[in-house]
């Protein structure tokens, strides 16, 4: 799609014009802190942009008011087959923090990843003292698979939570219906009771 | 039941010497055929009256009602239909494609192909390399030119030093359709071959009515419709590939609406359509 709509937000395809602000906002101490891997620099971003960038959808979530991009949404190691996903939601504009935008673009990617993308689980691995995202993740319905102690992007041991979420939890929250501009939801009820 | 099945191809020498032999063979209980609907009105008439006729017609059943069964696969909802005796059905699900296409589609990818068909008279072949030169540095191009196609020579001298210039049956078609990420066809059945691999097309049109068929899979979210052989243009070409390989999203959707469009068991479900509507008419058939 070329722009997934939210009440504040919209989210599109990402460009290759995008890569200096994603590269700051990786960069960004606490950010990249956050990251399994190190922040890449410009010409380590460019490279993997124009790599295939196979079984991933990766797009700019932009404030809709100032048009200007505030953040990342990402689907990796989507299966068709088994209809699964990883997803990665990050506010990288520090002034664009403590808004709910990450609730409502989160809210948004998933029910695309459903309705669109044919998923019917979409997962995510959080750092355990990542209490922002793991508030947003409890709003959505997650259930946890496990806990896990993994290195992260400086090789250091840390505990991160690893949850999924199931299709028909977008049917069941109003959180999603509240955040939905294009009738997702009722497209992904109709998929789920034709089975 | 014997079913015996054939492709009436009128450009198609092997096909055609198979079809003179079906009409000789009388062994058979139904004859399943498809070809152009002129092809089928000349054979159905010579087929046996106690056998079974069961036609794959393009544009619809035949209105001199020649055959028992006429199966219009499309790209649209699937509807069955008696009138009388005769069954009319038409719809996605009978879009019949090769079970190897559905396995392993899920794996890597990259690069173009370019197929269009075995003869192709028109020759789209040339027009697709011409249009996918400027790419052909940074993004695999594999051309596989169709066995009946005169001019491999030709394109493998004029194309073959920046693009992999092959013969079709020296590769195995459907694993290449499967690890391309974007196919140049020339719409016909391989559009929905390219469905059934979740390879995004884009497509040339022979005529408006592949053209329909074309934008009716377009409209359902697969691939793109570069337009008519006769108006469209190098340039045509090459953008609209160039847009699906630079937007991953766009051609992971288009691999996840594929699922709903073309079945991986569209031949038992026809089967099963056609033994229970000739279960009730057998006996009034042959009492």
């Amino acid at each position: 799609m070329e722009r997934i709509e939210t009440p504040r937000l919209y989210l599109r395809p990402m460009r290759r014009e995008d890569a200096e602000s994603i590269v700051a906002w990786r960069s960004e101490p606490r950010t990249a802190a956050m990251f399994f891997s190190p922040p890449p620099t410009l010409k380590q971003h460019l490279d993997w942009f124009d790599s295939p960038r196979e079984h991933r959808v990766d797009y700019v979530v932009v404030e809709a008011a100032s048009d200007l991009p505030v953040g990342t949404v990402s689907f990796k190691d989507v299966d068709l087959e088994r209809r699964s996903a990883e997803s990665g939601t990050l506010i990288g504009d520090l002034a664009s923090r403590g808004k709910g935008y990450g609730l409502e673009a989160k809210v948004a990617w998933c029910l695309y990843g459903f309705a669109v993308l044919g998923l019917d689980r979409i997962d995510v691995t959080v750092r355990r003292d990542n209490e922002p995202m793991l508030r947003i993740e409890a709003a959505l319905g997650h259930e946890t698979l496990e806990e896990a102690v993994l290195p992260n992007a400086l090789g250091e041991p840390t505990a991160y939570v690893r949850m999924t979420l199931p299709a028909r939890r977008a049917t069941e929250l109003d959180v999603f219906r509240s955040v939905d501009r294009h009738g997702f939801v009722e497209r992904l009820a109709a998929r789920l009771a034709r089975g | 039941m014997t079913v015996g099945r054939s492709v009436l191809d009128p450009d198609d020498p092997v096909a055609t010497s198979a079809a003179s032999t079906l009409a000789l063979e009388g062994a058979w209980d139904a004859y399943v055929l498809d070809g152009p609907d002129a092809f089928l009105d000349s054979w159905l008439p010579r087929l046996p009256t106690e056998a079974l006729r069961v036609a794959f017609r393009m544009h619809g059943p035949g209105r001199r009602g020649l055959e028992d069964v006429a199966v219009t696969p499309s790209p649209g909802a699937t509807r069955e239909e008696l009138a009388g005796e005769r069954l009319l059905a038409r719809g996605r699900d009978f879009l019949f494609v090769r079970p190897s296409l559905f396995a392993g589609a899920d794996g890597e990818r990259g690069g173009v192909l370019v197929t269009m068909g075995g003869a192709d008279p028109n020759d789209a072949t040339t027009l697709a390399c011409e249009a996918l030169k400027p790419l052909a540095g940074e993004h695999p191009v594999t051309v596989v030119v169709g066995a009946l196609n005169p001019r491999f020579e030709d394109v493998a001298s004029r194309f073959g030093h920046g693009m992999r210039v092959l013969r079709q049956g020296e590769v195995d078609f459907d694993e290449e359709l499967k690890r391309a990420a974007v196919a140049v066809i020339n719409g016909g059945l391989t559009r929905y071959e390219c469905v059934a691999a979740r390879t995004p097309f884009v497509a040339l049109s022979l005529d408006e009515g592949q053209a329909a068929y074309t934008e009716a899979v377009v409209a359902s979210g697969f691939g793109r419709h570069a337009g008519l052989l006769s108006s469209t243009s190098p340039r045509t070409i090459l953008v609209a590939v160039e847009e699906l390989l630079v937007q991953p999203a766009k051609r992971l959707e288009m691999a996840a609406r594929a699922t709903d469009l073309v079945r991986p068991d569209a031949a038992d479900l026809f089967a099963r359509t056609l033994v229970r509507w000739y279960t009730s008419i057998a006996p009034r058939r042959r009492p």
